[in-house]
């Protein structure tokens, strides 16, 4: 049983990130917000390589919010790598992006996506957001994952 | 008849048999020998007069073997009447020439003789082969052309495409900092209150203010952006149902200015497409309830059978009214007549021209300043189904 769900923010934008932490943690959520930086360290991170594999420091998450448009590998490649992980079954994606394009939220669902949300562009929507995330999950309830990291598929190959 | 009357008959017929300018053939039916040729046949074909009598046809090169020779006779025997369009005959030295060839039999007195009259249309299928090759090769151009055309077509389609794509990165990439400099300033006010006069205060807010108004703008050039590039079907649409949905796409703002919104029935059926149709309503109901000075706002919709097909949708406000120099910059994008008095972009017009633009209509206004606004909207009625 979850008591405080781990939230994973996958974004490029240090600045999107900052603020995110800052209206998460007017909203009440405790756990601090845990973070990747673009597509590979999303996937780094679940998989637990390197600094990543201390999980004290760097629990599994429960969620993960994910950006779309990031250098290297986007956030639909890494739904698509998370998707082919059986162990990742139960982790909740939710897309986090400034993008409202239809052909996006298409892909994205299509890609298995639980929700997709869009970037609100002013602080008073992000805190509304945020407000309304932290008491959806208080909310939900939430199966842990249960994984090693060599039971993920590696990165490298996710590219081919 | 008398006698008189058979030789002037003769005669007549005598004249016309010689000065023709087709040939003729009398031919014996039981022999179905030549009996008589005219003139021009022994010039056209080069043979002389006597050569011709008592010949078969298909000696003189006419319905080549005796086959056919036999099956037309047999033809003419049983329908009194036959007739080969395109027929090839070689002249007596050697030339090909085309005929046209018509053979009827008739009774004369107590005989039966056979008339054949026999066209040169040597030039005329030259000229039709001419006409051919002509067509021909005017078809092959209309092809290229429309091979071009279908390539140019793609070409720009493709750099829709690529605008469409680049105009949207490029407002994305410019909403990323303003999400920043907006929600940083307000946190400056927010959480360092006790460090901030009023002066401080301000300032912060005039980079909330400007940051919240550059973002609305970017979203607006990219629905008019989308509105310009994106793929348009256009179908049958009931009206009804689209202004339904406009009016509940506008319900927050009809519910904070308490205005007074009637569509009135009937609503033909128009052919459009529903998403920008809607769009464009949800812009011109939202003008209308806001452009409004001193009053509660009074909107009604409706729509006007037009003849010729054309079905005019009008939103009526009581507002503030546009000068007549002004009706047609209106609709131009980022055009605002009244930047300090009423909040907007200035793109909501345009997206409406240009919405109405891509489904084959068009809009504008009647009005008069403080006197309320007529916007119109054309559109072709849909055809009943």
């Amino acid at each position: 049983m979850i008591q405080d769900p781990i939230v994973l923010l996958v974004d490029d934008s240090e600045n999107d990130v900052v603020l995110m932490r800052i209206v998460f943690e007017r909203a009440g959520f405790v756990q601090p917000l845990q973070r990747a930086f673009d597509g590979n360290e999303a996937i780094a991170y679940l998989r637990g390589d390197g600094r990543y594999g201390d999980r004290a420091q760097f629990p599994l998450p429960t969620v993960m919010l994910l950006d779309l448009n990031m250098p290297r590998k986007n956030g639909f490649e890494v739904l698509e790598w998370i998707r082919r992980q059986p162990a990742l079954e139960r982790l909740h994606v939710y897309v986090l992006t400034a993008s409202s394009r239809p052909e996006d939220i298409e892909r994205a669902y299509h890609l298995g996506a639980n929700s997709y949300l869009v970037k609100p562009g002013n602080l008073d929507g992000l805190q509304d957001m945020a407000q309304c995330l932290c008491a959806w999950l208080k909310l939900s309830q939430f199966a842990p994952l249960e994984i090693a990291g060599e039971g993920l598929e590696s990165a490298r190959r996710a590219v081919a | 008849m008398t006698t008189a009357d058979l030789s002037l008959s003769e005669l007549r017929y005598r004249r016309l048999f010689e000065a023709a300018r087709d040939g003729i053939l009398l031919v014996d039916p039981e022999t179905r020998q030549i009996i008589d040729v005219n003139p021009f046949l022994v010039e056209f074909l080069g043979y002389a007069y006597e050569e011709f009598i008592g010949k078969e046809l298909f000696e003189i090169g006419l319905l080549k073997d005796e086959a056919a020779n036999q099956a037309a006779f047999r033809e003419l025997q049983a329908d009194g009447y036959i007739r080969y369009d395109d027929l090839p005959l070689q002249t007596k030295d050697g030339r090909r020439v085309d005929v046209e060839f018509v053979s009827n039999i008739y009774q004369e007195g107590d005989q039966r003789v056979i008339q054949c009259n026999v066209r040169d249309i040597t030039a005329r299928k030259k000229t039709e082969c001419a006409l051919r090759a002509a067509k021909e090769q005017l078809s092959r151009h209309a092809a290229e052309l429309e091979a071009t055309v279908q390539l140019r077509t793609t070409e720009l389609r493709l750099s829709n495409t690529q605008l469409e794509t680049f105009v949207y990165s490029i407002a994305h990439d410019l909403r990323a900092p303003l999400r920043t400099m907006q929600g940083f300033s307000q946190l400056l006010v927010q959480d360092h209150a006790a460090d901030l006069n009023e002066q401080g205060k301000d300032y912060a807010n005039f980079i909330d203010t400007a940051a919240q108004t550059m973002d609305r703008l970017l979203t607006d050039l990219l629905a008019f952006s989308h509105v310009s590039q994106q793929k348009i079907e256009l179908a049958a649409v009931e009206l009804e149902a689209v202004v339904k949905s406009a009016l509940a796409g506008c319900e927050t703002e009809i519910l904070e200015s308490q205005a007074r919104v009637k569509a009135i029935s009937p609503w033909p059926a128009v052919r459009a497409h529903a998403t920008t149709l809607r769009q464009v309503l949800v812009n011109l109901i939202g003008n209308a309830v806001k452009f409004v000075s001193g009053k509660t706002p009074r909107v009604r919709l409706y729509a006007e059978e037009l003849p010729g097909g054309i079905v005019r949708i009008w939103v009526e406000d009581n507002g503030i009214g546009v000068p007549a120099e002004f009706q047609e910059r209106i609709f131009q994008v980022f055009q605002r007549l009244h930047p300090t008095g009423y909040a907007g972009t200035g793109i909501g017009l345009a997206i409406v021209q240009k919405g109405v633009e891509r489904m084959g209509g068009r809009a504008g206004v009647e009005s008069a300043p403080g006197g309320g606004s007529r916007f119109w909207v054309e559109l072709p009625k849909a055809a009943p189904s």
